[in-house]
């Protein structure tokens, strides 16, 4: 659907480039950076121009026109809580037809249009229509500029208070985020200029350019955004602000005086995150990486722009230095590399971003060793647990389970996008490390981002990059087609015989057809016993059987140990929670250990093999399953 | 749609019924198996009082395990026709539980019951679970401290439960402690404290 276009200057950009401050060796440096990036931005658009071109997933709500790049200009008045702005858009047609108008939806009043016969306007519906001054051939291209002006609307992602802004470029226009999420697959390039009274620290998305001094002490800010994503935006405020130098770029936290009591932990934070990002994935795309306060809505706890996240008040949000304020930042820090350096590419594929995001943030918990706190080896697994298992558990909350890559993940219920595309994702993720073995996957990851970065990205991409290192084209086929476009997860159920000489356990599996090439370890554990590892495959049977490898008698089974992939284990014998083949005191105590957990909590003292009722949560009932049986055998 | 990590519990419908059933019944947990406590014992020092120990109890400070990081019996008291066990624990860490199986000679000993030293259970709601099994010659037994938070200060050696036998006869009786069914588990109970059993039999003579 994408049509060659032309990287003409952008009217912001072309304004701060003419710009000729003898001020400025800063100011040249930051100039030469957006220069550079330009160019840079028209070499890739080159060679997209060479690509196949993929067709839409869904038909555009935008009236048949793309968006190819937007000049902004916008003037942002805080004690008033509102903006002004200018915004020139570069379109071009997408029907078969000539077009006489176009429509837009803008929730900002649209005063004027510019190079347009006329429009109207309805401030109650946001329906916008531009009538042209002549028609618009198929694949031709047209600038319009509309000046708007109000008080923008967002469901949390935007502000303007008297010392807190914070706004995508999506608010500075008239256009309505929905409708770009529908063209998924188009690229368009921002350069925008927001200006602010004095007082304000202005931190921006992409590559952004010096400060320039306007009339009556105000202050403008140019940026440009990097390629080509949604999630750009600018933050101000009258900010406290940490910074440091990590790794050659500066990392700022940003809070409002008296906030600003967690911008240490969260620089700490920020900066083992990237220590381990950049050794994971590579480097990040930015030069400078800001943590932003904005205020606080329930629609999200934070947001990762590029090269900005966004996080809810961190002085209301708790101490960051529990697991759910690291997980949180380490998840918007992951999106600088799967979702903005990275775009998706599919509207049907989120997981590409926001399932790599969480990935991330389980990795932090089991790789880091610096920041506020560190992590067990079964603290990490069991977070891996709870992303699995709040997808196992769908069919509890009545919920759909649209497979991770199909047209249907985008129109699903808000719960069942949340938990399939974050949670799930993550752990498919995992189970792809899993099966394609730790230095491969992170070597294939590198290439996937080399390849395609600034690019948009979709799930065939990633197989095919997981397949270069992994066993040639089509070797995951089984594995994307069980986990990626289909929906469901394996069901063991073992039956253990722990007390026998030998030792031996027996597990059955629901689904051969789909997931017998899963690889799943098995492990026997004691106190007095030595186990190796051993790794199943079912392959088409529906069963294995296998003699436990320990030195030493075992105590008890283990599937999965380390929580690789989403699934439900279940003991034959009912009680037996820690699949020794027996009820005794080490199935109380698990029990008891995880008494009280529930699965919507994010508790680590989760343990799916514990709610023996499979009614998430772990609880009396559960308990008492377990003294009702005490004492029973396999 | 916005690159967010959004709260989970913002993805889930209200709680089903049988979760909040559920919910209503945790209320009333723990209490289904009163032990008794030791708690006023004179020679029961209370750990609490140690700067910054975990909540437990010592049964004897100058107790000396037979190996680091092991379980094994030792006699409590005893009269002609019957005896009092103590099954000791001995961990670097602090435990969260133990849980043991016993076995003696069904012929010359019964067991009438287990109950807590009250290391695991100061405040009296731990939950303790047993069960004869076999041909009446093994106990399985787990004993939880109250809370996960509430792990207790075994280092050196505590005591984790009493275990009554009425002697049946006269002779000399085997309590045994099976080594690979037998420990002290931390947090998560995943976490084996102990590796062994010393001093894991026991003779009784009559």
């Amino acid at each position: 659907m994408t049509a060659p276009r032309l990287l003409a200057p952008l009217p912001a950009l072309a304004a701060l480039l003419a710009l000729s401050s003898p001020t400025a060796a800063r100011a040249d440096a930051a100039h030469d950076n957006l220069r550079a990036h330009f160019e840079r931005l028209a070499r890739k658009a080159e060679l997209r121009r060479a690509r196949p071109v993929r067709p839409p997933l869904f038909a555009l709500p935008t009236g048949d026109w793309d968006l190819l790049s937007a000049g902004i200009d916008a003037r942002i008045h805080p004690d008033e809580g509102r903006l002004e702005s200018v915004a020139t858009l570069r379109l071009c047609s997408q029907a078969t037809h000539p077009l006489s108008r176009l429509t837009f939806y803008s929730g900002l009043d649209v005063t004027a249009v510019d190079g347009a016969a006329s429009f109207s306007y309805d401030p109650s519906s946001w329906d916008l229509t531009v009538y042209l001054l002549a028609p618009l051939a198929p694949g031709a291209e047209l600038s319009l500029t509309f000046h708007t002006a109000g008080w923008p609307w967002c469901e949390g992602w935007c502000g303007i208070d008297s010392d807190l802004v914070y706004l995508s470029t999506t608010e500075l226009m008239p256009i309505d985020p929905d409708a770009l999420y529908g063209i998924y697959d188009d690229q368009f390039l921002v350069s925008c200029r927001v200006a602010l009274p004095a007082g304000f620290v202005t931190l921006a998305s992409g590559v952004a350019g010096p400060e320039e001094a306007l009339p009556d002490d105000w202050t403008a800010r140019t940026f440009v955004q990097s390629w080509p994503g949604l999630y750009f935006g600018v933050s101000a405020g009258r900010f406290v602000v940490v910074e440091e130098d990590v790794g050659g770029r500066p990392v700022r936290v940003a809070a409002l005086p008296g906030h600003d009591v967690y911008n240490d932990v969260l620089l700490d934070i920020a900066r083992e995150t990237l220590r381990l990002d950049e050794a994971a994935f590579g480097p990040m795309l930015y030069d400078h990486l800001d943590v932003a306060e904005i205020a606080y809505s329930d629609t999200a706890l934070a947001y990762g722009l590029e090269s900005l996240v966004w996080y809810v008040e961190p002085h209301r949000a708790g101490d960051p230095t529990t697991t759910y304020g690291q997980l949180t930042l380490s998840h918007e820090i992951g999106h600088q590399w799967f979702g903005n350096m990275l775009p998706i590419g599919q509207a049907d594929a989120p997981w590409l971003a926001e399932g790599f995001a969480e990935f991330n943030a389980m990795y932090y918990v089991e790789r880091a060793t610096g920041g506020p706190r560190t992590y067990s080896p079964e603290e990490a697994a069991a977070f891996r647990a709870l992303h699995g298992d709040l997808y196992v558990y769908l069919p509890l909350f009545s919920l759909e389970d649209p497979p991770l890559s199909s047209p249907e993940i985008a129109t699903a219920d808000p719960s069942a996008y949340g938990i399939v595309t974050y949670h799930k994702g993550a752990q498919v993720v995992e189970a792809l490390r899993w099966v394609v073995g730790e230095e491969p996957f992170f070597e294939a990851l590198r290439g996937y981002i080399t390849t395609h970065r600034e690019d948009p990205v979709d799930t065939a991409d990633l197989q095919d990059a997981l397949e270069t290192v992994h066993g040639g084209a089509g070797s995951l086929d089984w594995f994307f087609d069980a986990w990626v476009h289909g929906r469901g997860y394996p069901r063991y159920t073992v039956e253990a015989y722990t007390a026998a000489d030998p030792p031996s356990v027996s597990l059955a599996l629901d689904d051969p057809a789909r997931f017998g090439r899963m690889p799943v370890l098995v492990r026997g554990e004691g106190p007095g016993a030595t186990c190796r590892e051993q790794r199943v495959e079912f392959g088409a049977a529906d069963r294995a059987d296998l003699l436990l490898d320990c030195t030493g008698r075992p105590a008890r089974v283990r599937v999965d140990p380390d929580h690789r992939f989403p699934h439900r284990v279940v003991s034959h014998l009912e009680g037996d929670v820690d699949l020794s083949g027996e009820v005794d005191g080490f199935d109380l105590l698990e029990a008891a250990w995880s008494n009280g957990a529930m699965l919507w909590d994010y508790a680590p003292s989760w343990n799916q093999q514990a709610d023996l009722d499979q009614d998430g949560m772990i609880a009396e009932l559960d308990l008492e399953t377990v003294r009702r049986a005490f004492g029973s055998r396999d | 749609m916005h690159l967010t990590r959004r709260s989970p519990r913002h993805r889930f419908p209200s709680l089903p019924a049988a979760a909040a059933a559920g919910l209503a019944l945790f209320a009333g947990c723990y209490d289904s198996h009163p032990t008794p406590l030791d708690g006023d014992r004179p020679d029961v020092p209370d750990a609490r009082d140690d700067a910054g120990g975990f909540p437990g109890v010592r049964f004897d400070p100058d107790v000396e395990a037979p190996a680091p990081g092991t379980l094994w019996l030792e006699e409590e008291s005893a009269t002609g026709s019957s005896i009092t066990l103590r099954l000791m624990v001995d961990a670097d860490e602090p435990a969260f539980g133990v849980a043991a199986r016993l076995r003696w000679d069904a012929a010359r000993l019964a067991l009438h019951g287990i109950r807590s030293c009250g290391t695991f259970d100061r405040d009296g709601v731990a939950l303790l679970d047993w069960k004869v099994v076999g041909s009446g010659d093994e106990v399985w037994f787990g004993l939880a401290s109250p809370t996960r938070e509430m792990p207790a200060d075994v280092r050196g050696g505590a005591c984790a439960v009493f275990a009554d036998f009425e002697i049946l006869g006269p002779g000399t009786s085997r309590l045994e402690l099976a080594g690979e069914r037998s420990a002290a588990v931390g947090s998560p109970p995943t976490r084996y404290l102990t590796r062994s059993v010393g001093g894991g039999t026991l003779e009784v003579t009559r």
